[in-house]
């Protein structure tokens, strides 16, 4: 299960993964991450404190994400990744595409 | 510079034996003067006594007039060297004998005749030896002259005053030739143009040399040099007086050698020498001697020329040679450096083992062998290049990149034999071909696909055969060209699946056809005795060592002129005997994924595995399901993904069999991690999980169905 969390702060938008995103729920998690497809021209702060889970399916939704992000030259950080997931980002390269702190 | 330090060498010989000769010359010639003169001396001495002798006993018989015959008669006869003697008296010393009376013994052809000899023909008072007796009234030496009675020898008169009382009365005379200066004249030395003369006190020519030596020289040159006191000369240690000089008409040059005859006579001696003619010899043997050194250094020079360039080729070849040993060396390393590694086997696969052994003839040979497993795999083979030597081997290292390459993204043996074909043909110039066999053993199943390119068909060992037996047999194989004959070949695969327990036994046919001295080969028959023998003991690597020995002791010792190689593989019997096995049946659908999720934290609690690694099963797992529901699928087909995961203390093992359509995931290409976000393709990733998260997976079509296998080696094995 999956719980997700979009707000919009004055510098950036701020987006909560809780739960485990897996291919399950990738379709729902894509619905409500729409509207970060299209930039408003903030950066993109994705909290992943209590993201236990996460796959392919679910790095094909962030990087949906960077991309467009990077077309208005936006950063997407990825905060507070534990280690499971970050074995994930570096397996599949995408590691380097974003800010992780 | 050697030549011109020889031909130093030849000048200062030259001048040292020319010194030598010249002293040599001097000494002769002073010795032959000495001599000479002695005798001459020895001779007029002789005379001048044997007169003083018989004066006594004329003056003692004088009033006897007739006794005077008989003591010229034995003056003559006492004097070896006397042709005549006699007794000039003054005008009427005997009235009874008239005015004149001259007694004379005259020797000629060895007798002695005695006459009286003056007359009115004959009158001596007139002659110039009385007149300058008369005058002097001593002895007195007439200059020598030719005497025609006594041929034309030099004859010489010795005259003596005798007396009566105080009164002169008479002139006593000697005639004696002079032969013995005569016959050693123009002899005595080996110069042919030498000669000698004998001057008289006042420097007159008395003895002339040759006819020939006037009309070469110029005679009065020398006799005016013989007395012209103002030219140089000097005195050698036995008062031989020498004269260097050069000859007015021949402008050569000469030296005179002479010396007085002691005594009352001053006679000079002279001899003269030509020093072309004494340094002639000399001469010629120096310019020869050059010649011959000059060209002797010429031929050494050639010679020295010849070694040094023979000898500077010879180094080049050396040079070349140790080049190539050493190019050799490092190709041989190389060689053996492409022949499969420890890491090309995982370490930790238990379903076969394999051996390898390339033995070759020369430095590089042809025979190559490769095998590696990949995606649960064992790819696997071996060839021959036609030809030996550097050119096989660079084509044996092209075979086996080739394989290499091809092998990393083909499950098909045909497929990946005509990517090598396809480019070993290409630019095959010197038409060199390979027998090649490429041969994919799936691990998990046995399923051996292989195709044949011309090689020797490789030998089953074990397993079992028609009658439930351990057998030795062929391996059935298809005739393809070899490698390298003709592009796009469309090459034959088969297969079989083998047990496990069988080994297969691959060489290249440097060992049927390796040859003893008895140019017997050893044979594919012989292959098979060993097999035979060693079925129960079926290592791969001992299987290889007793082949070698054997096929050592058969060739004993002699050469081999091909290289020899074997591959060994055994598929292992193991032991699968699981703990937990656990079986999940999907539907073809995304949202069943949370009942995977369920499954695999549910398996991996009871196997007993740690958060971590249950967290990579279950990433694994989900991405392997995720594509099969996506891609060997169509979204309106219904279907099932079967899960089935087992676990020993080892190792866990998770199958997944679905009936959709042909997917092997271990085909699909890596994703290029290096690429900017917007050039990556967004699929794909989940493969790259799988090979990443699993140790091993592999995938085979069996049945219709799709059946990929990922294992996981448990490194810290539960309590």
């Amino acid at each position: 299960m999956i719980n997700i969390t979009i707000q919009e702060l004055e510098k950036e938008n701020e987006v909560v993964l809780k739960g485990e995103l897996d291919t399950a729920a990738a379709e729902e998690v894509e619905q409500k991450l729409r509207p970060l497809y299209e930039s408003n021209g903030k950066d993109v702060v994705i909290d992943c404190t209590e993201l236990e889970y996460i796959a392919s399916s679910g790095l094909r939704i962030l990087i949906n994400i960077l991309k467009a992000a990077n077309s208005n030259n936006c950063k997407v950080i990825l905060r507070h990744v534990n280690d499971g997931i970050r074995t994930v980002l570096h397996i599949t390269g995408v590691d380097g595409l974003f800010e992780i702190i | 510079m050697a030549a011109l330090l020889i031909e130093l060498i030849s000048l200062g010989q030259y001048l040292y034996i020319r010194q030598d000769i010249s002293k040599d010359l001097e000494r002769d010639a002073e010795r032959y003067l000495t001599l000479k003169t002695l005798i001459t001396r020895d001779v007029l001495n002789t005379s001048e006594k044997t007169l003083q002798t018989h004066m006594l006993e004329i003056q003692h018989n004088l009033h006897e007039p007739d006794s005077m015959f008989e003591s010229v008669r034995k003056i003559v006869h006492m004097h070896p060297n006397a042709i005549g003697s006699g007794i000039a008296f003054v005008p009427y010393y005997y009235p009874q004998k008239g005015r004149l009376f001259e007694p004379y013994a005259r020797r000629q052809d060895g007798k002695i005749t005695v006459r009286q000899v003056a007359g009115e023909n004959h009158d001596y008072t007139k002659s110039d030896f009385y007149i300058t007796m008369l005058e002097k009234k001593t002895t007195l030496w007439t200059n020598p002259y030719t005497d025609q009675i006594a041929g034309d020898t030099l004859v010489t008169t010795l005259s003596e005053p005798f007396f009566d009382g105080k009164e002169f009365i008479g002139v006593l005379c000697l005639d004696i030739t002079l032969e013995l200066l005569d016959d050693t004249l123009n002899t005595r030395l080996n110069y042919p143009s030498s000669y000698c003369m004998l001057l008289t006190e006042d420097g007159k020519l008395i003895s002339q040399p040759s006819q020939e030596a006037y009309r070469k020289h110029d005679i009065p040159q020398i006799i005016n040099l013989v007395n012209d006191k103002t030219v140089e000369r000097r005195k050698s240690n036995t008062e031989c007086e020498i004269i260097s000089f050069r000859d007015n008409q021949t402008h050569k040059k000469g030296t005179i050698f002479y010396k007085e005859v002691e005594g009352k006579t001053k006679w000079k001696l002279v001899l003269v020498c030509y020093n072309e003619e004494v340094y002639h010899n000399l001469y010629v043997v120096t310019v020869i001697v050059s010649c011959l050194m000059l060209i002797a250094l010429i031929i050494l020079s050639f010679i020295i020329h010849r070694f040094i360039r023979n000898e500077r080729r010879l180094n080049e070849v050396r040079y070349e040679q140790e080049r190539i040993a050493s190019e050799l060396r490092i190709a041989t390393s190389i060689q053996m450096s492409m022949l499969p590694q420890k890491n090309d086997i995982p370490e930790d696969c238990q379903d076969m083992m394999v051996a390898g052994k390339l033995l070759p003839a020369k430095a590089v040979g042809g025979d190559l062998y490769d095998y590696f497993v990949r995606d649960g795999k064992l790819f696997f083979c071996i060839g021959d290049v036609s030809g030996k030597g550097v050119p096989a081997a660079m084509v044996m290292a092209v075979t086996r990149t080739l394989f290499r390459a091809s092998a990393a993204r083909e499950n098909q043996p045909a497929r990946i034999m005509q990517a090598i074909n396809d480019m070993v043909v290409v630019n095959n110039e010197r038409g060199f071909f390979v027998t090649l066999f490429v041969g994919i053993l799936d691990l998990p199943t046995g399923r051996l696909r292989y195709c044949n390119a011309g090689h020797d068909a490789p030998i089953l060992i074990g397993g079992q055969g028609g009658q439930g037996v351990q057998v030795v047999q062929d391996l059935t194989v298809k005739a393809n060209l070899p490698v390298g004959i003709i592009e796009h070949y469309d090459y034959e695969w088969q297969e079989c699946t083998i047990s496990r327990g069988t080994s297969l036994f691959l060489f290249t046919d440097g060992l049927t056809e390796a040859m003893n001295n008895q140019h017997q080969m050893f044979g594919r028959e012989r292959v098979m005795e060993n097999l035979t023998s060693i079925i129960h003991h079926p290592s791969p690597i001992t299987l290889l060592q007793t082949m070698t020995e054997k096929v050592q002791q058969f060739v004993d010792g002699a050469e081999q002129s091909d290289d020899l190689t074997m591959l060994a593989i055994r598929y292992m019997p193991v032991d699968e005997k699981y703990k937990v096995y656990e079986q999940l049946t999907l539907k073809n659908e995304v949202k069943e994924v949370s009942r995977l999720n369920q499954f695999v934290k549910d398996t991996t609690a009871r196997i007993g595995l740690d958060t971590a690694t249950s967290y990579k099963i279950r990433l694994a797992l989900e991405e392997a399901v995720v594509n099969v529901i996506n891609y060997a699928y169509s979204k309106t087909k219904q279907g099932e993904v079967i899960i089935e995961m087992m676990a020993n203390d080892k190792h866990l093992r998770i199958i997944i069999t679905d009936s959709g359509m042909h997917f092997d995931p271990t085909m699909a290409e890596k994703p290029d991690t290096t690429l900017a976000v917007e050039e990556r393709p967004i699929g794909k990733m989940g493969i790259l999980l799988m090979r990443e998260l699993m140790d091993t997976i592999n995938y085979e079509r069996i049945n219709g169905k799709n059946v990929l296998r990922m294992e996981l080696f448990i490194k810290q094995p539960s309590i």
